[in-house]
């Protein structure tokens, strides 16, 4: 198993984006992944914030607009995300905080398309609707702090020498 | 003749003579250069870059140099068989000043200082007038300028730091290469400017509050009203402290018995803390991103509308989510000072994070017209936007995905980590 993942990272795209120390390279595809993070991490929070009562007089049902803009910011997340997971194959895969975040993902986009169908489109203000939201914030948190996490805890790919990254 | 034709003679007089006596007053006021105080510079330059005593240093004779009024001196270090030539900058004066003729980074700080001290007290002067005269006009003048004040402090702090760099590059245990530059009040003045800042930007935060409160309301509420007034009290005393010490960093004479016990350097105290326990910095990275995520996601919202995706809202309704944006900027400003004081050295030199304060502020231009001006306010469901609006919106997106673009790359376009 090692060796097929370790046979990924050294695949010639993915290891330029590894090695390079180009701009174009591993930092370009982090920054578009902050980007994505921000854009899918920040309307759905946003979204959940709103179902939970902040800013009442704000009507829900023209926030469904936001899901495409929120569409387009979760498949940079996740193009960008695979370019730096196979980049890292063998130390990712490995690493049980990875999964979390992908478990935490799954269940954030699930609540998601359903708050989606059952709350913005219809405008109800059921009970349920603000449980998913709040379990949604709380999946985006967690998004957000098991990806920060991936270069502190766990086994940490290459440049384990910085200090902080 | 009549007073009008002795005034315009007068005003003629008078601009002939400035134009004659400015060229003619700035040779006078030359200062005749000083020889070269040859004993003087090798000190110095031993001192500076803490050379072993078998190092031979000779200086050269005095070039003019492309600096105005500098001369420049090129110092030959020998240590057994690397030799080195350092170029040093002389003034007329005998003050060796700097090895480069680039901006004075200490000088951008006692440019920018003002700000803080007498910028505020005129904005905390205006409030005072807004109160006595109830006037609404000048409550929303004077919290813009607080605001305004408190933004600015940012890049004020930042240069202190470089500044500090700058005068005193040897090791923090050896004193400053100048004589006269106190480290001991150096380090004073940052902590006390530490301490300062975190008042100033309550009390900006605050201003922005009332901001937002007096375009909903009349009035900024009185709670609001007595805690801005408080707190930029407190600010205004914090501020002069912080000023009395940085005066005493090159100024001993003025120097009192007091201040010779100065307290112990808060800031590298929290500095410390921060990067020396493990869990710390990590910590604020995450809530750095927590807090851009909600930054972002609060503007997209409010500029999505100005661009028309959600035009069935009215901009009102929107308004009222405005102050979440303005926790997520919070908690980001808190974090990011954290990670400042920790290891300022990383990001004074970094020309992705000057970049990045620099689109921060620029921001700041935006949420001020999102939250006061009449153009977006009056937005109801259905209505397009205004031309202003729209490039107000258009360029908010740019400004923070440019500061998300320059903070993710400070490890790469700059020296960061």
């Amino acid at each position: 198993m090692m060796e097929f993942l370790k046979s990924l990272e050294d695949l010639r795209f993915f290891a330029w984006v590894r090695e390079s120390g180009s701009i174009w390279g591993y930092p370009s595809v982090l920054f578009l992944h902050t980007v994505g993070m921000a854009i899918v991490a920040g309307l759905n929070g946003a979204i959940d914030l709103r179902i939970l009562g902040l800013a009442p007089q704000t009507p829900v049902q023209p926030l469904e607009r936001l899901y495409p803009v929120m569409w387009w910011g979760f498949w940079l997340s996740a193009l960008s995300g695979t370019i730096l997971l196979v980049a890292d194959a063998s130390t990712k895969l490995t690493n049980p905080d990875f999964f979390v975040k992908m478990a935490l993902i799954a269940v954030a986009m699930v609540i998601a398309a359903k708050l989606r169908t059952g709350v913005v489109r219809t405008s109800s203000g059921s009970s349920k609707g603000k449980l998913l939201a709040g379990i949604s914030l709380i999946c985006w948190v967690g998004v957000v702090t098991s990806g920060r996490l991936l270069a502190y805890v766990g086994p940490v790919s290459g440049a384990s020498s910085l200090r902080h990254r | 003749m009549g007073l009008d034709h002795w005034r315009k003679l007068c005003t003629w007089w008078f601009a002939l003579a400035a134009v004659v006596v400015s060229p003619v007053g700035s040779a006078l006021a030359q200062i005749p250069a000083k020889p070269l105080d040859k004993p003087a510079i090798e000190a110095y330059v031993r001192n500076l870059y803490a050379l072993e005593k078998d190092a031979t240093v000779q200086v050269g004779d005095p070039k003019t140099s492309s600096a105005e009024g500098l001369r420049e001196v090129t110092v030959s270090v020998t240590l057994g068989d690397v030799r080195q030539d350092i170029p040093l900058l002389v003034s007329a004066s005998g003050r060796i000043m700097r090895t480069t003729a680039s901006p004075d980074v200490a000088h951008v700080h006692l440019l920018l200082n003002h700000f803080p001290t007498i910028g505020f007290l005129v904005g905390l002067g205006l409030y005072l007038m807004a109160l006595a005269t109830k006037s609404s006009d000048l409550m929303r003048a004077s919290l813009i300028v607080l605001l305004g004040i408190a933004l600015i402090s940012i890049p004020t702090y930042v240069t202190g730091n470089a500044a500090q760099e700058a005068l005193c590059r040897t090791t923090p245990d050896a004193p400053c290469p100048e004589p006269g530059i106190s480290r001991a009040m150096i380090l004073a003045h940052e902590g006390s400017a530490f301490g300062a800042m975190g008042f100033m930007e309550l009390t900006g935060a605050l201003a922005w509050l009332g901001l937002w409160q007096l375009r909903r309301s009349t009035r900024v509420p009185a709670w609001n009203r007595i805690a801005i007034l408080l707190l930029s009290a407190v600010t205004f005393l914090a501020m002069a402290r912080v000023s009395n010490i940085g005066g005493q960093i090159r100024h001993p004479e003025i120097q009192t018995a007091a201040a010779a016990d100065v307290g112990p350097p808060v800031a590298r105290i929290v500095g410390m803390w921060v990067t020396e326990v493990s869990w710390v910095w990590p910590t604020c990275e995450t809530l750095h991103f927590v807090g851009l995520s909600l930054l972002f996601g609060v503007a997209l919202v409010v500029d999505l509308r100005m661009l028309g995706t959600l035009r069935k809202v009215p901009f009102a309704a929107l308004h009222r989510l405005m102050p979440w944006g303005i926790l997520g900027f919070g908690l980001n400003l808190i974090t990011g000072f954290l990670f400042f004081v920790g290891d300022p050295g990383q990001y004074t030199q970094n020309i992705a994070f000057q970049w990045k304060l620099a689109l921060i502020l620029l921001a700041g231009i935006n949420v001020i017209y999102f939250t006061v001006f009449d153009a977006p306010w009056a937005l109801k469901a259905g209505d397009d936007a205004p031309l202003t609006a729209k490039f107000a919106a258009a360029s908010a997106i740019i400004l923070v995905v440019g500061v998300m673009y320059f903070g993710r790359m400070l490890p790469f376009l700059g020296n960061a980590f």
